[in-house]
């Protein structure tokens, strides 16, 4: 599932072993206390897409892009205020459902999407400091794939 | 493809109690597909695997009908094969949509 910024509907992929892979879009729209009301626990179709796929008992994956965590101001992309982060990080966020059943957490970086190198660490440092993990680090070495 | 910086890390705590949880911390989105099918092969990760991934974009998506050159095939065991796929197959709708 891609909580994305456009319409929602889904894709099916076929895979070689012709199994059915299912793309749902939960949108969004980019608007004052939008993260707030996406991940609220009274964002009734959030939590009945996420509890339906959760009962099918697959192994979950949390995937974060952070440019998620900014938005167009001006002519630049600025990164969500820390009050932005507590909302949506709040104890009864919707969020969490995701991420305590989540077995893999991949977080992308994109400084070009995030706006800037200094855009994204400080998203970073926002997820890294509401998720409560201090294990969680910038990268620091480099491997190349 | 593009090199691409990782950072991986095993194991975190989230809402004050210890998981071992692998994270991995990549430059490109795109390269996350690649690590769920690393997980598939290398971690305690049965596939199919529910993603749930939040972004402004649609980084993940496989081209459109339109633009693929070849068959939208892929074994997701040959991580050969899905590193070309990621570098090749996967959308840059980014640019549409900043262009929008």
């Amino acid at each position: 599932m891609l909580i994305v910024t456009q319409e929602p509907s889904v894709e099916q992929y076929e895979s070689m072993d012709g199994k059915i892979h299912r793309i749902f879009y939960q949108s969004y729209s980019v608007e004052s206390g939008f993260a707030k009301a996406l991940f609220h626990e009274k964002n009734k179709s959030l939590k009945r897409i996420l509890t339906y796929h959760f009962k099918k008992n697959l192994d979950v994956a949390l995937d974060v892009d952070l440019d998620f965590f900014t938005y167009d101001c001006k002519d630049n992309v600025c990164v969500f205020s820390e009050e932005d982060f507590a909302d949506i990080f709040s104890a009864d966020s919707l969020i969490w459902l995701i991420y305590n059943k989540s077995k893999l957490l991949t977080i992308a970086i994109e400084p070009y999407w995030s706006g800037s190198a200094e855009n994204s660490k400080q998203a970073f440092k926002l997820l890294k400091k509401y998720l409560r993990n201090e294990r969680i680090e910038f990268p620091k070495t480099l491997v190349q794939i | 493809m593009n090199s691409s910086e990782v950072y991986v890390q095993r194991g975190f705590e989230g809402m004050g109690k210890i998981r071992n949880v692998p994270t991995f911390v990549s430059e490109k989105h795109q390269m996350s597909f690649y690590y769920w099918c690393m997980a598939r092969k290398e971690l305690d990760v049965s596939y199919p695997l529910f993603v749930v991934t939040l972004d402004r974009h649609s980084d993940l998506l496989p081209l459109s009908i339109d633009e693929r050159d070849k068959p939208l095939t892929l074994d997701l065991d040959n991580l050969l094969q899905v590193k070309d796929f990621v570098s090749t197959m996967l959308n840059d709708r980014n640019f549409i949509t900043a262009a929008m």
